[in-house]
């Protein structure tokens, strides 16, 4: 009897609940948009320093054999010659497989080789690229009426190094927005200090994310991405693949 | 399999968060929706209960069982919910407003109305250790542990929900007769 009675309320409890996996997919779906589908550097996964694939070690490791070996060539006649040949390393054009909201999408990118010297791929269906003397900004074509600016921008501070430009960053944004997270360095998407500042939650919150890069010189590439909180998983994915492209190349 | 898990989740492996979610988000929603008895407040609870998990599993001690730990998550969004909001949906716009209240004429079913009713119009003291028991079948030591409360606490709570719905049931049973 009391087995039967006590059966009864399971069932009961499950009928009366039955309905609530209706949502399941739904609730997966507002989960992944605050977290799963962020971009990496911005995530809880960024803060554990994985193991680097080889790739990514010998991709790391060409890097500076590039920037050193370009620094070198500059210097002579013969030399030009040989950075164009170098250059020829980074093709005009590529595609690349992107996560985008739970999807793989095919973007084609598109080199720009900046004047302070970096590349970087830059999807130019969904962004503009402003140049300036002082900054590369990759806009958003269409920006929402009312909400934060999306954009990403590349500037270099010559003579600071990453941790004395991270402190500075981390103060002023303190001043301005109610939540900092300064996560340290990272390793994806790319190396460098990572500092995430955010106005709060809602899906209109503005959140801006810095990515402190060392030039290999003496200063730090200011990478600043700026989006809304619910474009976390479209717009800062987007920006997270474009930046895994980023390469150094001093002239 | 269960440790297996919850240590590519530590380790930043973002299927594994997904699995988690399949593995355990369809109780968690049920569970939610009987505590807080409003599907969106629901909702709700269980996204933040995955994104606390999510942020706060480097805290969480592998070689303990996971789902006290999820659910002491879970029943404190819970109370959250319930501080943030005071305006549920009472109970009758609940039941009229949910369409799996439609077959009437099925006898078992319209109990099984009747009991989810008396369950829902439990106190919360008793009404949550009954939910966690009979919903989630944790034991009286685990919904201790989940909810704080010393296990004999939960014992005597137990017996009395469980009296109080089956007096409820006698109730509906004597009043249906009367009916015929």
């Amino acid at each position: 009897m009391n087995d039967r009675f006590d059966d009864k309320i399971k069932k009961a409890l499950e009928y009366g609940t039955d309905n609530a996996l209706s949502q399941k997919e739904e609730v997966w779906n507002a989960i992944k948009a605050k977290t799963y589908f962020l971009p990496k550097g911005v995530s809880r996964m960024s803060r554990k320093r994985k193991k680097q694939k080889p790739i990514f070690k010998i991709l790391a490791a060409s890097t500076v054999a590039a920037a050193l070996l370009l620094t070198f060539l500059v210097e002579t006649e013969p030399g030009k010659a040989a950075i164009d040949k170098i250059k020829e390393m980074f093709e005009p054009q590529k595609n690349i497989v992107q996560d985008l909201e739970g999807n793989k999408e095919e973007t084609v990118v598109e080199l720009n080789h900046s004047k302070i010297g970096y590349v970087i791929y830059v999807d130019k269906e969904m962004y503009d690229l402003v140049k300036s003397d002082e900054a590369d900004r990759i806009v958003a074509k269409h920006q929402g009426e009312g909400l934060p600016e999306v954009f990403m921008e590349i500037t270099q501070i010559v003579d600071k190094a990453p941790s004395a430009v991270a402190a500075d960053i981390e103060n002023q944004l303190k001043t301005e927005f109610p939540i900092v997270e300064n996560r340290g360095q990272v390793s994806d998407p790319i190396d460098g200090r990572l500092i995430r500042a955010t106005t709060g939650n809602e899906w209109n919150d503005k959140v801006v994310v810095y990515y402190l890069v060392d030039n290999t010189q003496g200063g730090t590439f200011v990478i600043k991405q700026q989006y809304f909180f619910e474009a976390s998983e479209g717009h800062g994915s987007r920006f997270y693949h474009m930046l895994k492209e980023f390469e150094i190349v001093k002239e | 399999m269960e440790n297996n898990l919850l240590r590519r989740l530590k380790d930043g492996d973002d299927k594994a968060f997904e699995e988690l979610y399949d593995k355990y988000g369809e109780y968690a929603l049920r569970v939610a929706t009987a505590i807080t008895k409003n599907h969106a407040t629901a909702a709700d609870v269980v996204q933040e209960t995955f994104i606390r998990v999510y942020h706060y599993i480097d805290n969480f001690d592998i070689n303990k069982p996971f789902e006290p730990w999820f659910y002491r998550i879970l029943v404190n969004e819970c109370n959250r919910s319930f501080k943030k909001h005071h305006d549920n949906l009472p109970i009758s716009d609940y039941l009229e407003n949910s369409s799996m209240f439609a077959k009437e004429d099925d006898h078992e079913f319209v109990e099984y109305q009747y009991l989810y009713e008396a369950i829902e119009n439990l106190k919360d003291i008793y009404r949550i250790p009954i939910i966690l028991k009979y919903l989630k079948g944790f034991k009286e030591a685990e919904i201790a542990e989940i909810l704080g409360i010393n296990q004999n606490t939960i014992k005597s709570r137990l017996l009395k929900g469980r009296q109080y719905l089956k007096l409820a049931l006698n109730h509906y049973k004597e009043r249906s007769l009367g009916n015929e």
